[in-house]
């Protein structure tokens, strides 16, 4: 029973280790504003705030993570 | 990541405070499991950058992604200060790729001398369809442009406030500071004589 519980223990701990890591995302420097995980929902903020900056140059940057 | 210290070193340069930076992150590569890690967002800090996660890669869809070959990612965009994304993205100003090794081009593209963006003026000639001739047209402001090869395409101009649709011009590039004659004005630091 122990052994059982032990390996339920060690297999959540590992699920909640691999969905820490898939989804739970890093921190902005301070000061920028938190990192917005576009969706197709959310994609116009993305256009917002692109549109909000019209007046001066934008940039935009496409990379990958690793 | 080497784009991403390269784009930290292009805000340092620049002293617009203005200038907004939207920075796009996207999986492309089989180890982009995740979003990015604290210490991979902090590669660019400066408080100008605003930075996203796009997971579904919606962006580069947006821009003309059909398969993975046409991935849109390592990419430097430089867009005008007058362009607006309405239905559609506006044509950038500059674009190309791989950010680590055109972030000069870039940096020049926003023409930070001033600490302002210099709008981009430019003369050239013109050929519109019905083989009227090459004709002058008059200071050119936020005019798209794509390059290739030595041809700048430039697919709708500025000419007495109207756009002109399907106009392909062929330019010369100079690299060269000199001021050639009145068709030909100072581009951020590259100069365009029309044919």
């Amino acid at each position: 029973m122990t052994a059982r519980r032990t390996v339920l223990v060690l297999l959540a701990a590992a699920l909640a280790g691999i969905a820490w890591y898939l989804y739970g995302g890093g921190q902005t420097p301070a000061g920028q504003p938190p990192l917005v995980r576009l969706t197709a929902a959310n994609f116009h903020e993305l256009r917002l705030a692109f549109d909000a900056a019209s007046g001066a140059p934008r940039v935009i940057v496409m990379l990958s993570p690793t | 990541m080497q784009g991403a210290s390269a784009v930290a070193r292009l805000l340092h340069t620049s002293k617009d405070p203005n200038i907004r930076v939207l920075v796009n992150w996207e999986p492309v590569i089989a180890t982009d499991l995740r979003s990015p890690s604290s210490r991979v967002l902090a590669r660019i800090s400066d408080l100008r950058a605003r930075q996203y996660w796009d997971r579904e890669r919606l962006l580069s869809k947006a821009m003309g992604e059909k398969d993975r070959a046409t991935i849109v990612w390592d990419v430097i965009k430089v867009y005008d200060p007058a362009a607006r994304w309405n239905d559609r993205l506006p044509e950038p100003v500059f674009s190309d790729r791989p950010v680590v090794r055109v972030i000069d081009e870039a940096a020049r593209a926003l023409s930070f001398d001033s600490g302002e963006v210099t709008r981009r003026t430019w003369s050239v000639a013109t050929r519109a369809g019905g083989g009227a001739g090459w004709q002058p047209t008059r200071s050119l402001t936020s005019c798209p442009t794509k390059l290739t090869d030595d041809k700048l395409h430039v697919p709708g101009v500025m000419r007495a406030g109207r756009y002109m649709r399907s106009t392909h011009v062929t330019l010369h590039l100079f690299d060269t500071r000199a001021v050639l004659r009145s068709h030909v004005v100072r581009l951020t630091g590259i100069f365009i004589q029309a044919v």
